[in-house]
């Protein structure tokens, strides 16, 4: 198992969701998984552009993987947006020679195939069951999750392979070595409408309403999550929500890397807890 | 309404197969990918009607329904549909047609904003989120739309003033003028 990966943060860990980064980069440190930073790497276009030119969606990806493979190394991607266009791209160019033809040259790229893009749970569940229980400092005994995929981790299914698509479970078997509690909950794979966050709030109001409600009903305190788009959807318009449907939630919206940082001793500052919108200090004083 | 067959658009429908990569025949209505999709509640057409009037060939309903511009690619249907038709490509296709038609209208907003984050990365080679939200404001007229939100960040440390270029602009900028050259 590669233990250094070509780093992929892209444009949301270098700006709204800086926590998502820290906590990714301090989880890793305390195993020992080293991730270096691919330079000048570009936005992957996210669904704005596949939605409106694929081609462009595919040469934006092959730049990226284009550095990759002149490192050597495996993508490890942190956002779940991300990681499906790069290993999305990762796959058609793979598979067809005439297209990687097209697209490298369209892209200005030399990527020769063969990188594997991986998400960073997948990364960190490699490192195995018994690493993460060993690196656990503190346990979050007492603590109830609600552990939430969204829609860009697990589908496609063909192109993600990253687990069940109806019923995944990585992140609940990871959050259970910290000691903390997930909740069995129903809205897991739903989508938080976060493309649509800008154009159609109205929307998104409705969809992130009828998740919190959900997670709320089985007895969740927190929400878990491995994108930043959820995360920001999900945490940033929380109060929009409770005012339009009137209801209550203060429900902090935390990255899997700040639950399982913070459970493997890092202090709330280096995992970026204070940079939730939603505040969740009071989560974690009552487990320490 | 009586359908003839000689009614059939085929030539719409040969453009939505060649450009979504799928074929509408394989589809056969069971209606599993409008009881799984997320935003059906605010669509008048649901995605299942959405393939029928494909397979129909009827242009003029599908580039006047607001439905594919409601899609938000999460991929919900096509994940379960037994028939494995990759419906959000479908509703690309249709998209793709719509804009080319200037019949945009239908998702006015959601098009800005595409617009608006392709034009951005193009700019900045990654997002700048900041000046991507302004933008959007001033071309859907909103002016102070999500401006508290955009505080909260700015004071948690969450958004900077400076985008965060990339070196090599120059080269970068040239991958879209090239695939939108290949688009047209």
């Amino acid at each position: 198992m590669s233990t250094s990966y070509a780093y992929y943060p892209g444009c949301s860990l270098h700006g709204a969701s800086k926590e998502f980064d820290m906590s990714v980069k301090a989880v890793f440190g305390k195993l020992g998984i080293e991730l270096d930073e691919m330079e000048d790497w570009i936005c992957c276009g996210a669904t704005p552009a596949h939605a409106v030119n694929p081609d462009l969606a595919l040469a934006l990806s092959a730049r990226n993987l284009s550095i990759a493979c002149s490192m050597h190394k495996d993508v490890a991607v942190p956002c779940a947006a991300c990681f499906n266009r790069m290993k999305t791209t990762a796959k058609h160019l793979d598979e067809d020679a005439a297209l990687r033809t097209k697209i490298n040259a369209m892209a200005d790229a030399d990527y020769t195939g063969g990188v594997q893009v991986k998400h960073v749970l997948t990364i960190l569940k490699e490192a195995g069951d018994e690493a993460i229980s060993k690196a656990v400092t503190r346990k979050l005994e007492g603590l109830k999750v609600a552990c939430y995929y969204g829609c860009l981790l697990l589908r496609p299914p063909k192109i993600t392979q990253f687990d069940d698509p109806e019923n995944p479970t990585i992140m609940e078997s990871i959050v259970k070595l910290t000691g903390a509690e997930a909740v069995d909950w129903n809205f897991k794979t739903e989508c938080c409408g976060a493309t649509h966050s800008v154009p159609r709030t109205d929307i998104v109001l409705k969809l992130v309403n009828d998740i919190l409600g959900d997670a709320k009903s089985h007895g969740a305190e927190a929400l878990v999550v491995a994108c930043p788009l959820c995360q920001i959807n999900l945490d940033m318009r929380q109060a929009e929500v409770e005012k339009k449907y009137g209801v209550s939630y203060k429900m902090p919206i935390l990255y899997f890397s700040q639950i399982v940082g913070l459970a493997m001793g890092a202090t709330p500052a280096e995992v970026g807890l204070n940079k939730l919108v939603t505040p969740a200090d009071a989560l974690f004083s009552k487990v320490a | 309404m009586k359908i003839e067959d000689t009614d059939r658009n085929t030539e719409f429908i040969k453009e939505i197969e060649s450009l979504s990569g799928e074929k509408i025949a394989m589809c056969y209505q069971c209606g599993k990918c409008s009881a799984g999709c997320p935003i059906a509640y605010e669509m008048n057409e649901l995605p299942d009607k959405i393939m029928r009037l494909a397979q129909l060939g009827m242009k003029e309903e599908l580039l006047s329904s607001t439905t594919p511009w409601l899609c938000a690619s999460c991929e919900m249907c096509s994940t379960r549909c037994p028939q494995e038709v990759e419906i959000p490509r479908v509703m690309e296709a249709i998209r793709a047609i719509s804009v080319r038609e200037g019949r945009q209208r239908t998702g006015k907003d959601v098009n800005i904003f595409y617009d608006t984050f392709i034009n951005n990365i193009k700019t900045f080679g990654r997002s700048f989120e900041p000046m991507m939200v302004a933008r959007f404001n001033l071309s859907s007229r909103k002016l102070f739309k999500d401006m508290k939100n955009g505080m909260k960040l700015f004071t948690k440390g969450k958004i900077g003033l400076l985008p965060d270029k990339p070196k090599g602009m120059d080269q970068i900028r040239k991958i879209y003028d090239r695939a939108n050259a290949e688009e047209k």
